[in-house]
């Protein structure tokens, strides 16, 4: 059943190919919040991106937190650069809570003259029209939140970034769609759009500054309400620098150990979403009734999987480079349920140099 | 006169509708005063650590966004249908054991008070955080649903730690707490919004906290069955809200 479900989703995202939903080239104005801590893989292009959107009225609120962050420098030269967007930086940290990036948002929060927000991260590449698109989405009745797929450029040069990009465009897009699909969307923080009179609704982005999943909660906030999240037609493109191990590790066990404390059952249910446990398994139910000898039953499983999920990968990148794929999917794999083993074990996160432990729900410190 | 509901659930524990939904189900049918109640259970028991996996019931994590929704929600409230919107939650005591089961509704209650304690721990806590605590159902007519009798079998010690005893278990009335000296209380126990029609509590002191909690403190209130919509018992004397007068106010009643 599992298998089948990733075959769905497959499905899911073969199915968006291409959409273009419609302009909506006159939408509310739009305060965009990008939160900023140092120079990132491909900062100055992702930034300049958002200086040539079309969209008729937004503003740009850049969030550092340190005076002296260098991001800080380089925004400062774009904003000179494109003397006629509407864009500053806010620099400065809230003690609110303990989030750091919601933190860092706070001050852009407050300071946004406009009622739709967006939040969007610093290595989320998007194209001009990026706003209009996102907007029509909102207006849809009892919308409070939308969120985007991301899909991981897979052009990175190291090892650990095409692992990364495989991850991203792969496991995380499939079950992104399949939750979606059953009304239960997942938030990504990369990318939220929301009223601001929604998010008062629930006290704004401060009370989210106790979670470490601030966008997990945003969107348990927004379906509390009784509003709907909606994941956009269109995926925004995340670049991929140079990871190391200790990136990659560290990220994804961020992410499993969220998910561990935010939603228990699906986390003790994973390994079986992923293709060697899933393979294994399938490879012993397949002998048991005599179908297969039990190791051609699980190349066979592990191949349609790969295959499925080179389907994925060919989707959303059609210059996806095929040497050595198999090899990288596979290590991924592995990777993969070591990394849950890991995750299981304990609670406590690095993020962003700083270490935090978890508590149930997500809770950064008992509240 | 006005009517009010003070044990109904939301989608952050086990009821049906969100917050927002339960106050324009309410507010739209003129009810004057309302609770939201959701369940608080054990963090310690399984049967608590199962409701807060499945998400049906509050948790640490869960509580500071739904008291913020509580708040917005009073306001609309109050400009929308002019209800008053009263925090709250129902610490649950579950247990497979019936006698070992007991809900606590904190009326008014905006502070985090732990079920893992015992139910005199519970009450005093609740006062302390300066609400009031109501004994939930301390009976059920039903024979094969769990009845939380840890309530009813301790009455004795128990009195003088709440401030009230509902005397409904969804639309049955429960008649050994009518004919008790307790302080008594109405509400629905909404889950699902079929289950307005039920017994509920009306007040004719005004439309406030304070006001409201002097009025039970001495049983200055009347109990009565609301139909919904469905029309007019012969019987019913307000055609807007389409009460049925079940009883004489519940004074009288007690002297029946």
């Amino acid at each position: 059943m599992i298998f089948l479900l990733g075959l769905w989703g497959t499905w899911l995202a073969f199915d968006r190919r291409g959409y273009k939903s419609a302009c909506a080239v006159i939408g509310a104005p739009i305060s965009i919040l990008k939160p900023l801590k140092g120079l990132e893989f491909h900062l100055e292009e992702n930034l300049e991106r958002f200086f040539h959107l079309t969209y008729p009225r937004f503003e740009l609120l850049f969030c550092v937190a340190d005076e002296n962050d260098p991001a800080k420098f380089l925004v400062e030269r774009l904003i000179q650069k494109f003397p006629n967007v509407d864009a500053k930086i806010l620099v400065g940290n809230s003690d609110s809570g303990w989030n750091p990036k919601i933190q860092n948002l706070i001050k852009g929060y407050q300071a946004a003259r406009f009622d739709v927000v967006l939040i969007s991260d610093s290595n989320v590449c998007i194209e001009s029209d990026y706003l209009s698109r996102l907007i029509f989405h909102l207006d849809e009745e009892g919308v409070g939140l939308v969120t985007s797929l991301v899909i991981a450029d897979s052009s990175s040069s190291s090892l650990v970034g095409k692992l990364e990009a495989l991850l991203m465009n792969t496991y995380y897009t499939k079950w992104m769609l399949i939750a979606a699909a059953f009304s239960k969307p997942l938030v990504l923080g990369k990318s939220m759009l929301f009223r601001r009179s929604v998010f008062e609704r629930f006290g704004g982005i401060e009370k989210l500054s106790v979670y470490l999943a601030e966008d997990y909660m945003s969107g348990f906030a927004i379906d509390k309400l009784g509003m709907k999240v909606v994941v956009a037609q269109e995926p925004v493109r995340q670049t991929i620098g140079k990871w190391r191990w200790k990136d990659y590790w560290n990220r994804h066990l961020r992410w499993g150990r969220m998910r561990k404390v935010t939603a228990p059952l699906w986390f003790f249910a994973e390994p079986f979403s992923r293709a060697i446990p899933l393979s294994i398994l399938g490879g012993l139910g397949l002998y048991a009734f005599n179908a297969l000898s039990f190791w051609s039953a699980v190349f066979s499983l592990l191949f349609l999987q790969f295959s499925k999920d080179l389907f994925l990968m060919k989707l959303f990148d059609r210059r996806l480079n095929l040497k050595n794929l198999p090899l990288l999917w596979l290590i991924q794999e592995i990777v993969a349920v070591l990394l849950w083993i890991h995750t299981a074990l304990g609670s406590s996160v690095l993020w962003r140099g700083e270490k935090y432990h978890l508590r149930q729900g997500g809770l950064l410190r008992d509240h | 006169m006005f009517l009010s509901d003070f044990h109904i659930h939301s989608t952050f524990s086990d009821g049906k509708l969100s917050i927002p939904e339960l106050v324009d189900l309410y507010g739209q049918r003129g009810f004057g005063a309302i609770a939201i109640t959701d369940h608080l259970c054990e963090e310690e028991g399984f049967i608590g650590k199962t409701a807060a996996y499945l998400g049906k019931t509050l948790t640490r994590a869960s509580f500071p966004l739904y008291q913020e929704i509580l708040k917005s929600e009073k306001k609309r409230a109050w400009e929308t249908y002019g209800m008053l919107l009263i925090p709250g939650y129902e610490v649950t005591k579950n247990s497979l054991l019936n006698h070992k089961a007991a809900h606590v509704v904190a009326l008014g209650a905006t502070e985090w008070v732990s079920a893992d304690q015992d139910l005199k721990q519970i009450a005093r806590s609740i006062r302390d955080a300066g609400g009031m605590a109501v004994a939930a159902h301390p009976l059920s007519p039903q024979v094969w649903k769990n009845r939380p009798y840890y309530l009813w079998d301790r009455r004795g010690e128990l009195k003088d730690e709440f401030d009230a005893w509902e005397v409904t278990f969804h639309d049955h009335l429960l008649k050994e707490v009518i004919e008790s000296d307790l302080p008594k209380l109405a509400s629905s126990d909404l889950h699902r919004p079929e289950q307005i029609r039920s017994w509920k509590t009306s007040f004719s002191c005004a439309r406030d906290w304070q006001k409201i909690c002097q009025s039970i403190r001495h049983q200055d209130l009347s109990i009565q069955f609301y139909r919904g919509e469905e029309g007019l018992d012969r019987r019913s004397v307000s055609g807007r809200m389409g009460i049925d007068l079940f009883t004489r106010p519940l004074g009288n009643l007690a002297r029946v």
